[in-house]
């Protein structure tokens, strides 16, 4: 993934986003995925937190970003990870039948 | 159409003995043939007159070739060959049905009536004892899967204590209460269901997917190992399989979203809370590349433009970019238009600048054509016109400068500087970017790094005005940062202002007392002020100052070194011989090699200026023991402590000092003895002579080094670096370099080559006739003075006038197309400008072309111009710099290349 928006799950909230969201999420996601056991997503999401940490960060990357989006960044843009939705009882059934 | 014939095959199995067939029935099945030993056993069973021990023997063959088979089947889910299996052992060896392998085939296969006869069957056996229970187990889970899913009239026609049946009403409720969300409920039920119940996996399931959804990351994570140890062979594992997959991030999703059925899919897309329209995007992103290409987002931002609209016109806008970049018509702005609807002024002038960036990045660097001044005015004008809309909208919206706008403007101004840093040899900032860098600090004056680039850059040039100007604005918002205030050092002892250099670093230490950088400056500003009383003969102030200076630094052994020879000059200026000397030895002892101390005795006595206290280097060599000219063929180590001693001081004497103590020292630098010198040490002793300017001694160094290694490229390289001019002669030597160093991949050696090339005059067209390296001609003579310059002479007219016309578009901009109109032509710039309004600046070009070819007066060709334009325009259109080299090269005699 490449979009820093994307990679801090910040891309709805990018309209009002602050300098303590984009820290908030950072940390969140530092934790979830702590750099002895994920060392490449925590530099992945490292560098996309220094990317957006400062406004001036952000609109430096809004001005001057020429990354064409990849399969990860449209996937996490169009298929957000929203809230889990239990399955009704016949979904249940369709995946036990054989 | 015909029937193929069968070829006849010989039936080997027909005319064999019963006693053979026994042997090859016993070896497939030790073999674990099982298909053969039942090809070999079936005639064995229907034989008559058999002994019944031998008969026995191959009843207990066959049912074991029935059964071993039967559960290969079972394994690979072959659930109707199970069922004919079996029933063939029924029927040829009496080979019991009531097996878990069978039953649970039969549920498989949906013919739950027999199956449910046979799993009667089996549990009355298990009740008498006299099958395992785990038999059961099996067969249960099957069965109970079957019930939720299917058919609940499976569990009428069960007993009422059957653990299906008993487990039945629960297991529904269970499933019922979580997809309701009723959690309490949930746990009641799970509570219900016993270790031994065949619902056992159901409740392992339900548990980890209930915490999946609400637990900690803890709980998640457990969560996930609980579902991941369902075994595949578990009845309930589709389930688990279903929970798993929404426990995954999208992009693992999707990475396997194609592999799996349609059941499973639904589940997920349900589970994500995906829309139908989103479901159909993520079967087209499960099939893109990693890496799209920029049709491919195209066309996934036009399918999602109703889901994510901005998000859609974003990506699209890239990809225009991006297809621009690469000359591509499969997105035009006409279809983004089409698909997208039209770009507002500012969006379609953001783009246009994104377009030069990445035009500019594209660029290959170590092309003769690459102009990084052509390519970068580009870039700069597509900005320049970005922010003149930005600012004008902002203007009509807020009527003044809005801060994310002023912030724009400098972030614009900063990425120029950057722009043409990258395509820098030199690592420095030039005078181009601080003009850059100081319009970015109006907009945006809080940039610590732009403030102290700026200072650097004048401190570097020696203006000391301007940096202190720009020290005096950095210090304004950073009065107390330690970078700026040893910068400020670093500004007053230039300007000899060394009590306020003294000042701001004692300002430094009382904020962070160990800062070397202070400490050094500190004591460079006393070394500096103690110079300035020699002259003067003050004594008691040298003496002071050197004191101050020796206190902070007590680790430098050049500064330490300065410090005894400024005494030494002291002491000889006073005549003390004695102690002189004493001082002299001390420095001796100081440093590694006399070559050393003679290079400090050289550049104090220089920069103190001690001839006018009577004491020249010269005395003071004799004082020291040291001989006035060094030995020559001194060691290889000698040279490298030499060189490592300049490297530490040389920055803190004036470069005419430096270049004097550089010519005393030059005959015993020119005859160090080389004979142990690798390619690597030539490289350091050639940079650091190209880096001193020392290009007598480079010259030596450099036909050693080619002498013993040959003619490297970056030998090449430092043979002509250091000349003010590339001859003739010496261009396809160094273009031989450049084309092994672009062979061998040595991108760094390029691009150095190529700033030789552009060192050089025709036919590099590079620098265009105001380079300073460009042939020296005056515009007020004939054009033909460039013959001595220009490999023209041998040339006829027609050749001229192919060649003049190509070297003017290709060397000379407007203003020296200007510049020579004025000179060549004879005509006044007012006309010049008149005659511009009327045919542009393509067609000044093509007048002075004309004029020198067909000495058309300028009068004649704006009359002509007009009539002609048309056919011009389409002229213009055609490449010109292919066709100026090839022509060249064809009359040079040199190959198309």
């Amino acid at each position: 993934m490449k979009n820093p928006y994307l990679i801090l799950g910040l891309w709805e909230q990018r309209k009002n986003i602050t300098d303590k969201l984009v820290q908030e999420s950072y940390l969140d996601l530092v934790r979830k995925y702590p750099p002895d056991r994920n060392p490449q997503r925590f530099q992945q999401i490292k560098e996309a937190y220094e990317q957006l940490k400062t406004s001036k960060n952000r609109l430096q990357y809004f001005l001057f970003s020429t990354t064409l989006a990849d399969r990860d960044d449209l996937i996490a843009a169009l298929l957000p990870d929203k809230e889990y939705k239990r399955p009704d009882l016949q979904l249940i059934k369709r995946v036990l039948k054989k | 159409m015909a029937r193929k014939k069968r070829k006849y095959r010989k039936n080997t199995t027909t005319k064999m003995t019963l006693k053979d067939r026994e042997t090859n029935a016993k070896n497939a099945l030790h073999y674990g043939h099982y298909k053969k030993a039942i090809t070999h056993l079936k005639p064995l069973l229907e034989a008559k007159n058999i002994e019944s021990d031998r008969k026995a023997r191959w009843i207990e063959w066959a049912k074991t070739a029935h059964t071993s088979l039967a559960q290969q089947l079972f394994k690979s889910k072959k659930y109707q060959e199970v069922i004919r299996v079996c029933n063939s052992g029924h029927r040829l060896c009496e080979l019991a049905l009531d097996t878990p392998i069978y039953i649970t085939s039969l549920i498989n296969t949906n013919r739950f009536d027999e199956a449910l006869e046979y799993y009667l069957q089996l549990s009355e056996k298990s009740a008498e004892g006299k099958t395992a229970r785990s038999d059961l187990a099996l067969i249960r889970s099957e069965l109970a899967v079957r019930a939720i899913a299917n058919d609940s009239k499976i569990i009428e026609r069960l007993p009422e204590d059957d653990p299906v049946a008993a487990g039945f009403e629960n297991a529904c409720e269970l499933l019922d209460a979580y997809c309701h969300s009723n959690d309490e409920l949930v746990e009641d039920k799970l509570k219900l269901i016993s270790f031994r119940s065949p619902y056992r996996d159901l409740k392992q399931i339900i548990s980890a997917a209930i915490k999946l959804d609400k637990g900690s990351e803890a709980d998640k994570e457990k969560s996930r190992e609980t579902l991941a140890n369902i075994s595949p062979d578990s009845a309930f594992f589709s389930l688990a399989e279903a929970f798993q997959l929404t426990a995954m991030d999208v992009e693992e999703i999707a990475s396997s979203y194609l592999s799996l059925n349609n059941n499973l899919q639904a589940f997920v897309c349900h589970a994500k809370g995906w829309q139908e329209e989103q479901q159909k995007l993520l079967n087209a992103l499960a099939n893109l590349p990693p890496e799209p290409g920029f049709s491919e987002i195209f066309r996934i931002a036009d399918s999602c433009k109703k889901i994510q609209p901005e998000y859609a016109r974003e990506i699209a806008q890239m990809a225009l970019v991006h297809a621009r970049v690469k000359h591509s018509n499969v997105i035009t702005p006409k279809r983004y238009e089409q698909r997208f609807g039209k770009m507002d002024a500012l969006e379609s002038q953001h783009v246009e600048a994104l377009y030069e960036i990445l035009t500019y990045d594209e660029e290959p660097k170590d092309d003769y054509f690459f102009d990084p001044e052509e390519q970068f005015i580009d870039v700069e004008e597509a900005w320049e016109d970005y922010l003149s809309l930005l600012n004008d909208e902002n203007d009509e919206k807020y009527g003044g400068m809005n801060p994310s706008v002023s912030l724009s403007n400098a972030l614009v101004y900063r990425f120029f500087v950057k722009l043409r840093s990258r395509s820098d040899t030199d690592t420095r900032i030039r005078r181009t970017s601080i003009h850059y860098l100081e319009k970015s600090l109006e907009y945006d004056p809080l940039d610590k790094e732009s403030h102290l680039d700026v200072i650097r850059y004048y401190l570097n040039e020696k203006k000391l005005k301007d940096a202190r100007d720009s020290l005096n604005l950095a210090l304004k918002y950073y009065p107390d940062d330690l970078q700026i205030l040893l910068l400020a050092v670093e500004v007053a002892i230039a300007g000899n202002a060394f009590k306020k250099a003294s000042n701001y670093a004692k300002k430094i230490l009382e904020v962070d007392p160990i800062n070397r950088q202070a400490r050094n400056l500190l004591c460079k500003a006393h070394l500096a002020h103690a110079r300035k009383q020699v002259p003067g003969g003050k004594w008691h102030l040298l003496e002071k100052e050197l004191d101050e200076a020796e206190q902070w630094s007590k680790d430098q052994v050049n500064i330490q070194a300065a410090i005894v020879t400024l005494r030494a000059i002291m002491a000889t200026a006073q005549k003390q011989k004695k102690q002189a000397s004493e001082y002299l030895q001390q420095l001796s002892s100081l440093l590694k090699t006399d070559l050393n101390a003679s290079l400090i005795i050289h550049l104090e006595t220089g920069a103190t200026n001690s001839e006018a206290i009577n004491c020249n280097a010269k005395k003071l060599h004799q004082l020291a023991k040291l001989k006035w000219r060094p030995a020559k063929k001194q060691k290889k180590e000698v040279l490298f402590s030499f060189i490592e001693m300049s490297e530490a001081c040389l920055n803190d004497y004036d470069e005419k000092v430096v270049h004097e103590a550089f010519t005393a020292l030059k005959p015993a630098l020119k005859f160090i003895d080389t004979a142990d010198f690798s390619l690597q040490d030539y490289e350091s002793v050639l940079a650091f002579w190209h880096r001193t300017k020392q290009t007598d001694l480079s010259e030596v160094y450099v036909e050693k080094a080619i002498k013993e290694h040959g003619n490297l490229p970056l030998l090449i390289y430092y043979r002509y670096i250091d000349k003010p001019f590339l001859p003739f002669a010496s261009f396809s030597e160094v273009e031989d370099a450049l084309h092994r160093a672009k062979e061998a991949g040595d991108s760094r050696t390029v691009t150095r080559l190529i700033s030789v090339l552009e060192k050089s005059g025709p036919p590099m067209p590079l620098g265009g006739f105001n380079d300073k390296h460009f042939p020296d001609f005056d515009l007020d003579d004939d054009f033909n003075d460039l013959d001595d310059d220009l490999p023209l002479k041998d040339l006829d007219e027609d050749a001229l006038k192919i060649l003049l016309p190509e070297l003017i578009n290709l060397a000379a901009s407007d203003k020296e197309i200007i510049s020579l109109l004025q000179n060549v032509v004879r005509l006044p710039h007012a006309k010049i400008m008149e005659y511009k309004d009327i045919i542009g600046e393509k067609g000044l070009r093509e007048m002075l072309i004309a004029f020198i070819t067909k000495q058309t007066e300028p009068e004649d060709f704006i009359a002509e111009y007009e009539s002609t334009k048309e056919e011009t325009e389409k002229e213009d259109k055609k490449p010109k710099k292919k066709s100026f080299f090839s022509q060249l090269n064809l009359l040079f005699g040199g190959d198309d290349e």
